[in-house]
This record gives C-alpha cells, sequence and structure tokens, in this order.
C-alpha cells in the first residue's frame, strides 16, 4: 500500500506572476481567505462526490463542547489523480486542518491543508482557494 | 500588465493512476521507449487518410503563473492549479488587442462585482465551448474519417464535429456546445463553430460573448505527446477585434476518462453571498 501522497513538480524557469493571481471564481463567493482557522479532530463522515469531496470532523473546544465542520476539497476526479484513493480518509482519522471559513458564519471551510496526525502525512486537498499568500 | 514569456516546462508527475478503476490497459497504437513508456515526442500517428490523428485522451497545461512563487517541492502545492485561460483568456495579451465593446466591457465589469457566483458553470451548468477546453478536467477526442467526437469529463458531454462538408447550420438553436464543422488545412483541422448560447462565461472572470460569436479553433497535434488548438474568438458585438490564444494540452496515456455530475452532490450555492 501507497504511504506516500506526492505530486511531484518539475519546474524549468517558472517565471513569478507580477499580478496577483485570481482564485477560482465562486470561491470568492462562498469563503473568506480572510477568516482562517485551524482544528484538529477526528473524521466523522467523508462525502466522496462531486463536483467536490467533503469530509467532517469533530472539534472540541477547551470547554469540552464538540462542534462537526465540514471542510470542502477539490473534486474526488482531482485527487484520485494526484494520489487519493476514496479510502485515503477514514471514519475516525484524526486530521488537522487549516482552512477558509465560510462568509455566512457556518461550521463549513475551504481546507487548504489536511494533515493526517498518525503519520504526519500533508494531503493534496485540491482547494480552490488562489495560490498566493 | 506585463506579458510573461515565460518558457515554462512545467511536469505534473502523478505518481499514482486512478487504480480504483480499470486497472492499467496499454494502448498498443502508441509508440513506446525501450523500456515501455510511450514515446511523446515521436511524430503524430496518422489517421487512414494520411491526416494527423488527433486521437487520445488530453489534459490541458497548468497556468505557469500560479503556482505559488518559489514552488520547487511536492509538499508547496496542496491546492489546486488551474490550467492556464481558465481563469482569464486575456492573459498575456496587449489591453488594445483584448479590449472589448461598451456592451461587453459592462457585461464583464457586472460578472466581476458577482465574485462568480452567477456564472452558470457555478450553477452545474456545462462551461460550453471553448472554455471546457481548460476546464481542469481531461477530455477523449476520437477521430474518425467523417466526423471528430470530444468526450470532455466535465459534466460528460460530448461535442462533435463534423468533417463532411455539411451546410452550417441556419438559425441554430443555441447550445451549450455549439454546432462545428471542421476541414483540414495541411496537417491542421480548422473548426468552425456557431449557435453559442450566450449563457456561458469565456473564463473565471467572467469574459463575455455574444450568441453571434463564430468561434474557430486550429487543431494540431505537433507530436505523440502535444496538442495544440489556437482559439479566435470572432465576436465582435463584444470584442473591437477577435481574440487569439493558444490551449495546449498533454496526452495522459494508458488512462480513461471519469464521470463528472456537478448535480451529484452540489453544495456551494446555498452559501454563495
Amino acid at each position: 500500500m501507497r504511504t506516500k501522497l506526492a505530486l511531484l513538480l518539475t519546474a524549468v524557469g517558472v517565471l513569478l506572476a507580477t499580478v496577483p493571481l485570481v482564485a477560482h471564481h465562486s470561491f470568492y463567493a462562498e469563503f473568506d481567505a480572510d477568516k482562517p482557522i485551524k482544528v484538529t479532530g477526528a473524521v466523522t463522515k467523508l462525502e466522496w462526490e462531486n463536483p467536490h469531496a467533503w469530509f467532517y470532523v469533530d472539534v472540541k473546544d477547551e470547554s469540552g463542547k464538540t462542534t462537526n465542520w465540514g471542510f470542502e476539497m477539490g473534486s474526488p476526479n482531482i485527487l484520485l489523480r494526484a494520489g487519493w484513493a476514496r479510502n485515503t480518509l477514514k471514519i475516525g482519522d484524526v486530521v488537522t486542518v487549516e482552512a477558509s471559513r465560510a462568509k455566512n458564519g457556518a461550521n463549513i471551510a475551504n481546507a487548504k491543508s489536511v494533515i493526517l496526525n498518525r503519520n504526519g502525512q500533508k494531503l493534496f486537498t485540491g482547494s480552490s482557494q488562489g495560490t498566493t499568500p | 500588465m506585463k506579458s510573461i514569456a515565460a518558457a515554462t516546462a512545467v511536469l505534473f508527475i502523478f505518481t499514482a493512476p486512478t487504480f480504483a478503476q480499470w486497472a492499467k490497459v496499454q494502448d498498443t497504437s502508441l509508440p513506446r521507449t525501450r523500456d515501455g513508456k510511450p514515446n511523446l515526442s515521436a511524430p503524430a500517428p496518422k489517421a487512414q487518410n494520411g491526416k494527423p490523428d488527433l486521437s487520445g485522451m488530453w489534459t490541458p497545461e497548468v497556468d505557469p503563473n500560479a503556482l505559488p512563487p518559489g514552488a520547487t517541492t511536492v509538499e508547496s502545492i496542496t491546492g489546486f492549479v488551474p490550467p492556464r485561460y481558465f481563469v482569464d483568456i486575456t492573459t498575456g495579451m496587449k489591453p488594445e488587442d483584448a479590449a472589448m465593446t461598451p456592451w461587453g466591457a459592462d457585461l464583464f465589469t457586472q460578472r466581476q462585482a458577482s465574485r462568480g457566483k452567477n456564472d452558470p458553470a457555478a450553477h452545474c451548468q456545462p462551461p460550453g465551448v471553448p472554455a471546457i477546453s481548460v476546464a481542469p478536467l481531461p477530455y477523449k477526442i476520437v477521430q474518425t474519417p467523417k466526423m471528430v467526437l470530444i468526450l470532455y469529463e466535465g459534466e460528460s458531454v460530448f461535442r462533435q464535429i463534423f468533417l463532411d462538408a455539411r451546410r452550417p447550420v441556419e438559425d441554430p438553436q443555441p447550445r451549450f456546445m455549439g454546432y462545428s464543422t471542421g476541414k483540414w488545412d495541411g496537417d491542421t483541422l480548422v473548426v468552425d463553430t456557431v449557435g453559442l448560447t450566450d449563457k456561458t462565461w469565456l473564463d473565471a472572470r467572467g469574459h463575455p460573448h455574444s450568441d453571434a460569436l463564430h468561434l474557430i479553433e486550429r487543431f494540431r497535434r505537433p507530436d505523440v505527446g502535444n496538442l495544440e488548438i489556437e482559439v479566435t474568438i470572432d465576436d465582435p458585438k463584444a470584442y473591437v477585434k477577435p481574440l487569439k490564444y493558444t490551449l495546449k494540452a498533454s496526452l495522459v496515456p494508458d488512462e480513461d476518462l471519469l464521470e463528472y455530475f456537478c448535480a451529484e452532490n452540489e453544495k456551494d450555492v446555498q452559501h454563495f453571498q
């Protein structure tokens, strides 16, 4: 079984952009890149369907209260080609997620980074957020 | 905006095929090197009529300007890198070559202000031609003597390009994929398309087109591994002069299309603001 998800990049003469990058269009209608969130918790559900794969995580706050957060990734078609399998993330896996929150305050966010805590592996999320910092 | 003349050869090597689908089936029509890999720089295969055979599964080149600055390691790229021209078809054009008419500019401004939420593609409608050629999902060209069929993974739509010298359709019912005819000009397949619905955006920013758009695509396959489509947007209602840009795509050998139905689990629209 593969233990490594890798997207190899060989860049020859990549020039830095002189104009700011515009993200995938409807990202800005739904999520706010200036509202970051970082949480750790166990996966409770996975939706491996188009147009976007989603996974849900139970997050406990300091008072012990649990909130279930939903995180959006790219299309499963794109994730599969980047090395994912349908069972790469399993119910119960503990993950650390960095994401951009929804504008409307719902407990959902667009996942920029997902780390599988049991082995420290960083997963390709196919996030539609622009790649400018 | 400076034009960025990047002689960029960006190669994404996917370490794993979609192994949950068909087991790997080798395309026996592709020339191979000694280690069994497809020889992507071999001359393009020829069809029975001696013309280049465009058949194959193709994936659009990524936008070299969309990579994170200084990205050289795998781990730095966990997000989606859009294909070139997916976000903006006027990338690299001089402003005077991309000038819109007042009608076009007005519509473009409205769409930009909407943050993409009114893009029909954000509501699970097909992106239309030529935007679908730079969707981040591959397409399969099937070339026959009288028709070229293109199967697009995005929204699982098809397109027929008729090579039988039929007369252009009159008063067409607008379609997302239009009505296409093609003919060979040497080793280039010149495709004319009309009857495109004006609902679709030409890119994610919202560049407009009218229903009078006359789309010309010149398809070339310089070698086994490469496809080029020189696009001309001839639409005087929207653009002062025709827009020209060239799409490049790479062969995806020994793979097959997946399905993509946006309506399967669309959850974003309800959150749009």
